[in-house]
């Protein structure tokens, strides 16, 4: 049925976004707070109210999302969790006691497992972790979902991963891609499936841009060893004569190359998420994402200009040039260590690390991205999403755990 | 149809527009051609969405899939004060008590683990370590230790007090004591120049005297029950185990902190401050097993006890060292026990040898 013009500019737009900062500062100022005050543990409260926040601020022709988990299946997931990754920590721990200190490469082959270890806990986190969240967001009474395995989506992780190593990293955005189309290919809305259709080729020159600044980094950093000598223990390498200007320029490089890496990277990675949703359909109907690039990076910079502020200021107006850490004030200090120069400092920056820079992030730079990717996404012939009927599949009863033990999620 | 609005049926996704209107204590939703889709009792009604109280609202009837939306300039007033139980939970949820019940059980759980559990598991785990490990173990310690201290003390290189008579003297009542107690453990005892009154038991039988120790004491039987008591721990394994269970401690406190990558520091101090030095009772095991050992020796233990009553009086330093590192918080209670104890009259040196002794630190030239 073909629609008219004015049909057309009468429709509302797909999706919407009606979260307001103001009220957003609030929630996180609430959860900073009794997190701190129950020493942690309501972080699953309120990383709870954070989502309900954002899910239902979205509109989406015209009904907001829905998050219906609670943060008491977050804390009973995270308990099992941790009944179970204790004691194999523990164990660990033994193992690593058992081992002779100079048995180095058996302390190399441990560390490398532990990592390892690491590395597979943190993909079946995120897996599980995205089933959870799809199974407790519903749009209009239908819930989401995510099928496929999670020991597929850790196999097929590890061999990319792999892959990557093995090509310097030049295989990156093919793993992303891939990893993605597992990721929405077994994503559902009620019983309709969505679709990925893209090819990490069209990234491949944004990476290129990513990774030629990688390669000068790496190339310096190698060049910059190779001029020193000696590498006995305890002691400082030397400088190799002569090579005093090779290892300046060198450094210059590292420099320019790190600075470049960074924004290219911060582009690259908006690209890459434009051309994520740019892919996604669900039968006829298909997303396009116009994440804007510039804007996304000033909030950024200036999230990190006020972090810089926020931990400089008070530093100089307040304690001087004489500033003095003083974690140990005997260690040549005649004089009695006062609060304000010893605990005042440490509980400054502890406060500024654990509750205001998270705070600044979220609220300037977290919240525009969730914001952007709301109304920069366009969806032809959404209607198709209203024909979704519920599943009747089964929802996992407790929450991330793994994802909460090792942070990872963002929100 | 008093009112217009849409529903969402909890089957499909699609939008109808329906009429709703109370009735005898029900609401009822019927579709456009009067007929009626749902009969919410009154009671189960519930808003879909807490935290979103203003136009549109949405509604939702406990434990169903089914959206009810009021249209957006509908605000709801008329019917939310008919719903006794809008903003309830719904009923078989867990209610709030049962979680104030869980989390004290939590924390209490958290606590049995580091007030029971890890100390448990440390005087097991202790047993299955190798004494040559556990010495290699205490070599790296010391030499941290000392590259810890140098760091503090920028302005002094010389952090090691190397005096020969005055180690001679030393080592040799350290080896007595050692061999009197049966000490898996050669010792080694190292003086450091550190204005802090203080000793220490490293694992595998390394000792760490500071120099504010020596500053400090009256005499030399003081410092040879200072060094009593610490080789009394290291017979007793203590050192070891405390690295155990700090091991075990900074592991829970970054699960429990969320972060296996960036919260290791915060984890390492915070762990070493609950983790932080001995029990009371390996304190008092070892105060016990230094006099029974200075008995044997015919030295007498009364000066140790003179000495603990004596730091424990305010000492404007130790206000600020970290109570993890203070490891003999001494009371009257020990100074009284060890004075019981003590049996013998010898000196552990002469006038000569204590003055060689105390002067072991002070910078020459």
């Amino acid at each position: 049925m073909p629609m008219d013009q004015e049909q057309l500019t009468t429709m509302p737009p797909v999706l919407e976004f009606d979260g307001k900062r103001a009220s957003f500062v609030k929630v996180l100022i609430v959860n900073g707070i009794l997190t701190i005050l129950s020493l942690g543990i309501y972080r699953f409260w309120a990383k709870t109210k954070v989502r309900r926040f954002f899910w239902s601020n979205v509109r989406f022709l015209d009904d907001p999302l829905e998050y219906t988990g609670t943060g008491g299946e977050l804390f009973v997931g995270f308990l099992i969790v941790i009944a179970i990754l204790f004691p194999l920590g523990l164990i660990y721990s033994a193992i690593g006691s058992l081992v002779p200190p100079d048995a180095t490469e058996l302390r190399v082959g441990l560390e490398v497992a532990y990592y390892l270890v690491i590395f597979a806990l943190l993909q079946i986190g995120f897996y599980r972790m995205w089933r959870y969240r799809m199974s407790r967001t519903t749009w209009r009474g239908v819930r989401f979902g995510l099928d496929g395995s999670t020991w597929t989506y850790l196999k097929l992780a590890s061999g990319w991963t792999l892959l990557s190593a093995i090509t310097l990293g030049f295989a990156y955005p093919w793993m992303q891609i891939d990893l993605w189309r597992y990721q929405i290919r077994h994503t559902r809305i009620g019983s309709e499936v969505f679709k990925f259709k893209g090819n990490a080729k069209d990234l491949m020159w944004p990476w290129v841009t990513v990774y030629i600044p990688m390669i000068c980094i790496a190339g310096a950093g190698i060049g910059i060893m190779l001029s020193f000598e000696s590498y006995a223990d305890n002691e400082m390498p030397t400088m190799i004569a002569g090579k005093e200007a090779f290892v300046e320029v060198m450094g210059t490089l590292i420099g320019i190359s790190l600075l470049a890496f960074f924004i290219a990277f911060f582009v690259y990675q908006v690209r890459q998420t434009r051309y994520q949703i740019s892919g996604v359909k669900l039968g006829i109907a298909s997303f396009t994402s116009m994440l804007p690039i510039g804007r996304l990076f000033i909030f950024a910079a200036l999230s990190f200009l006020l972090m810089g502020a926020v931990i400089l200021l008070p530093f100089m107006m307040y304690l001087g040039p004489d500033f003095d850490l003083g974690f140990f004030p005997y260690a040549d200090a005649p004089e009695p260590a006062t609060f304000s120069k010893t605990i005042a400092p440490i509980l400054f920056m502890f406060i500024s690390v654990v509750f205001i820079f998270p705070l600044i992030w979220s609220v300037l730079f977290k919240f525009e991205v969730i914001k952007q990717m709301v109304i920069t996404t366009s969806i032809e012939n959404a209607e198709v999403l209203e024909q979704a009927a519920q599943s009747a599949s089964e929802t996992p009863r407790t929450g991330e755990g793994l994802a909460d033990a090792l942070d990872i999620g963002g929100f | 149809m008093p009112n217009t609005a849409s529903f969402n049926d909890g089957k499909t996704a699609a939008r109808h527009s329906v009429g709703i209107k109370v009735e005898a204590l029900s609401l009822v939703i019927s579709d456009d051609a009067g007929h009626v889709i749902a009969r919410w009792p009154l009671g189960d009604i519930r808003y879909a969405d807490a935290t979103r109280r203003m136009p549109p609202i949405r509604l939702r009837c406990d434990g169903n899939d089914a959206r009810l939306n009021l249209a957006s300039d509908d605000d709801g007033a008329w019917l939310i004060t008919k719903c006794p139980n809008i903003s309830k939970r719904d009923a078989g949820q867990i209610k709030w008590p049962t979680w104030v019940a869980a989390g004290i059980f939590a924390i209490a759980s958290v606590a049995g683990i580091f007030v029971f559990f890890l100390p448990a598991i440390a005087s097991t785990v202790v047993n299955l370590i190798p004494y040559a490990m556990e010495q290699k173990l205490g070599l790296q310690s010391r030499d941290q230790l000392i590259g810890l201290a140098g760091h503090l003390n920028k302005n002094d290189k010389s952090l090691v007090c190397t005096s020969p008579n005055a180690q001679e003297i030393l080592d040799k009542r350290a080896k007595e004591l050692a061999t009197v107690m049966d000490s898996p453990f050669p010792i080694t005892v190292t003086v450091l120049r550190v204005p802090i009154t203080n000793a220490l038991a490293l694992p595998g039988g390394q000792v760490i005297i500071l120099s504010g120790l020596l500053d400090q004491a009256k005499s030399g039987d003081e410092v040879i029950g200072v060094l009593a008591h610490e080789i009394a721990h290291v017979v007793r394994r203590d050192p070891m185990q405390v690295s155990i269970k700090q091991t075990g401690a900074a592991l829970l406190v970054s699960l429990l902190i969320g972060d296996v990558f960036g919260g290791a520091a915060l984890s390492g101090i915070a762990s070493s401050v609950i983790e932080s030095g001995y029990s009371r009772d390996a304190e008092a095991a070892s105060d016990f097993l230094g006099v029974m050992a200075l008995n044997q020796l015919g030295l007498t233990a009364r000066p140790l006890a003179d000495f603990m009553g004596r730091i424990s009086q305010n000492d404007p330093v130790s206000d600020f060292i970290p109570d993890f590192l203070n490891t003999h918080p001494a009371g009257d209670d020990r100074r009284d026990a060890i004075n019981a104890l003590s049996q013998e009259n010898g000196r552990a040196m002469s006038g000569y040898e204590w003055k060689t002794l105390k002067s072991m630190c002070e910078k020459q030239g």
